[in-house]
């Protein structure tokens, strides 16, 4: 079972994520704090993390920053709203692979879990 | 020979011989009148004088008659004379004489003659201007022949709505048929019948000519019945009749017009104004601008001007789409769009792909074309937003986005029983049954979406070419994979790297 990581300050949001998800089959973990999500992104292997690109205490980039630095391989995917977003180029830059219009988009998800 | 021909010619015949037999033997008159007839005339003349004289000189003289054959044969009209004192009244008799001297034969009115004589001889005046007889007009004949149906000659009632305005949107005048309408009605043969004279000289009939319809294209002669063979518009001249399967409107779509629904080709010469809509079946061309309000067709869009959106407006093409400009303005096309000058702050839609021409910008808004961009600058130095999205049918996405968005509606709902039932645990059952159905739902549209995906087909040879200029503010997507142009670069295109899962810049001269 493929394992899926969310991380987005808006718990109503990260709620629906996971039901719609682990319905589709998935392994699903949900964190409304960054920094907890970090620390569960670097000590368990995840086939994809989604990060909320804006968040209190630690943004979208620095977090994909700090995740790919400890775990490289892992596969990051950003959620905007905006695609344009400054944050949201910094992540690309830093190496997420792609970036989600908010709050999800299930093409992209199945897309990259199998390539 | 024909019937009315033979009729002809017996009528002439017997006339004919009937004033020889008067006249007598004919030969003799070459040495003179023969005296019998000569005493004849003598007698007529002198009765005629004698009358005459009586008249003017109030002698005593019997009633008599005036027949007078008027209308070229078709009517006898007569004056009846009463008597002066001592003189014969008029009788039936005489009348008869009078009119046998006169050759009438045929369509006497022995009501009226009576009539008159009665009211002639009882109050003593002069009854003028009596029809004693008539002829009978022939029967023009008409061979069989088309006849259109009414309701193709005259104009469409205007549409009222219910408070009882016009809504002058919907008035047309274009005359729309469907396959199978009834266009045309095939009229018997009518048999032509001769007429008479008072005189009974026969009148031959003639034959009508009615309009010939001839029915022409996308019609069908179904029995005594011409259809149509297609839905379009109707159309005729006076000699001939057909289903159009394009629309032609020489002037502006606008109040003269209403909408225009239609279900082959439309071409409009004049300006499509804003807050009318076009749907046609097949292609639609536009000749001018076109406000966009909803413009619908199933094949190619071509304008050679440009559109302009109008909120809400939509313009959906099942085929090829081309325009001078597009401007503010949702746009969805099965086949690529081409665009001269550029597309500014317009949502574009195409499964194939979007070209400008050598002038050509792309500024602001959202394109998505499976097959790839071409431009000759995309953004400008004012950094609008300018989202670019390749390789993917736009069409699937949408409709994944649908079931997306009604998936997090039943997840906050199914959030919400959860929290009850934990908080409470009041009405318990139902929340259960609730909550499973909610599931079901998700469940079941996460299936239709997954079998959505099985057909989204990426195009990854899909690209983004630049002639001159990108700017910052521009996102690009190829297949999923993102690229955001942070500085200004000049002559490149975009392609994607399977290998590596990314967009690579590379120059624009070296491919396409």
């Amino acid at each position: 079972m493929k394992k899926i990581l969310v991380i987005d300050d808006e718990q109503m949001i990260l709620d629906a994520v996971k039901v719609i998800l682990e319905d589709m089959g998935f392994q699903v973990d949900v964190f409304a704090d960054p920094l907890q999500g970090e620390k569960q992104a670097l000590s368990e292997d995840y086939d994809l993390v989604l990060v909320d690109v804006r968040m209190p205490g630690k943004n979208g980039a620095e977090l994909t920053e700090s995740i790919l630095a400890g775990k490289p391989s892992v596969k990051i995917l950003i959620i905007t709203a905006y695609p344009a977003d400054p944050l949201a180029e910094r992540a690309l830059k830093a190496g997420a692979v792609g970036l989600l219009k908010k709050p999800f988009e299930i093409a992209k998800i199945l897309d990259f879990l199998k390539s | 020979m024909p019937k009315r021909d033979e009729y002809a010619f017996e009528n002439i015949l017997k006339s004919s011989e009937s004033v020889l037999e008067d006249l007598g033997d004919l030969d003799s008159l070459t040495s003179g009148l023969p005296e019998e007839m000569e005493e004849r005339i003598r007698s007529d003349k002198q009765q005629e004088e004698l009358e005459s004289l009586e008249r003017s000189l109030g002698l005593k003289s019997d009633g008599y008659v005036d027949l007078r054959v008027e209308q070229e044969g078709m009517i006898c009209a007569a004056d009846f004379y009463p008597p002066t004192p001592g003189g014969e009244p008029l009788d039936l008799h005489r009348v008869e004489q009078h009119l046998d001297a006169r050759k009438i034969s045929f369509g006497a009115d022995w009501n009226a003659i009576k009539e008159a004589v009665f009211k002639c001889n009882t109050e003593g005046v002069e009854i003028t201007d009596v029809v004693v007889a008539r002829g009978l007009n022939p029967v023009n004949e008409i061979p069989q022949h088309l006849e259109l149906e009414g309701k193709y000659l005259v104009q469409e009632p205007e549409t009222e709505q219910p408070e009882g305005k016009i809504d002058y949107k919907q008035r047309t005048p274009f005359v729309l048929v469907q396959k199978g309408d009834v266009l045309a009605r095939l009229v018997p043969p009518v048999e032509g019948v001769m007429g008479t004279t008072v005189l009974g000289e026969a009148i031959a009939f003639k034959t009508s000519k009615p309009r010939t319809m001839k029915p022409g294209k996308n019609t069908e002669v179904v029995g005594d019945r011409v259809v149509a063979e297609v839905s379009g518009r109707f159309e005729h001249t006076p000699g001939s009749f057909w289903v159009a399967e394009v629309l032609q409107i020489r002037d502006a779509v606008d109040y003269r017009t209403g909408h225009i629904d239609f279900p082959g080709d439309v071409i409009v010469y004049g300006e499509v104004s804003d807050g009318f809509n076009i749907r046609a079946g097949g292609a639609i061309i536009c000749r001018r601008t076109l406000d966009a309000s909803e413009v619908v067709c199933k094949k190619d869009l071509i304008v050679d001007r440009g559109i302009i959106g109008r909120k809400p407006g939509t313009v959906r093409v099942g085929g090829e789409l081309r325009a001078r400009f597009i401007e503010n303005c949702y746009v969805e096309a099965e086949g690529s769009i081409t665009v001269t000058t550029g597309i500014l702050n317009s949502a574009i839609h195409s499964k194939g792909r979007i070209d400008t021409d050598l002038k050509g910008i792309i500024v602001g808004g959202k394109l998505y074309a499976l097959g790839g961009v071409t431009a000759t600058q995309i953004g400008t130095r004012m950094g609008p937003r300018t989202e670019i999205y390749c390789g993917i049918d736009f069409s699937i996405l949408q409709k994944l986005e649908w079931i997306r968005d009604r998936n997090m509606e039943l997840a906050f709902k199914l959030a919400g029983v959860d929290q009850k039932l934990k908080k409470d645990g009041a009405g318990a059952e139902k929340l259960s049954g609730l909550r499973d159905k909610l599931k079901a739902a998700i469940h079941k549209l996460n299936g239709a979406a997954q079998s959505l995906i099985v057909h989204l087909d990426k195009q990854e040879d899909a690209e983004v070419v630049v002639r001159r200029s990108i700017f910052p503010g521009t996102y690009i997507e190829i297949c999923h994979v993102p690229y955001i142009i942070t500085q200004e670069m000049r002559a490149v295109r975009f392609v994607l790297d399977k290998e590596k899962g990314r967009i690579v810049v590379k120059a624009a001269s070296s491919g396409r």
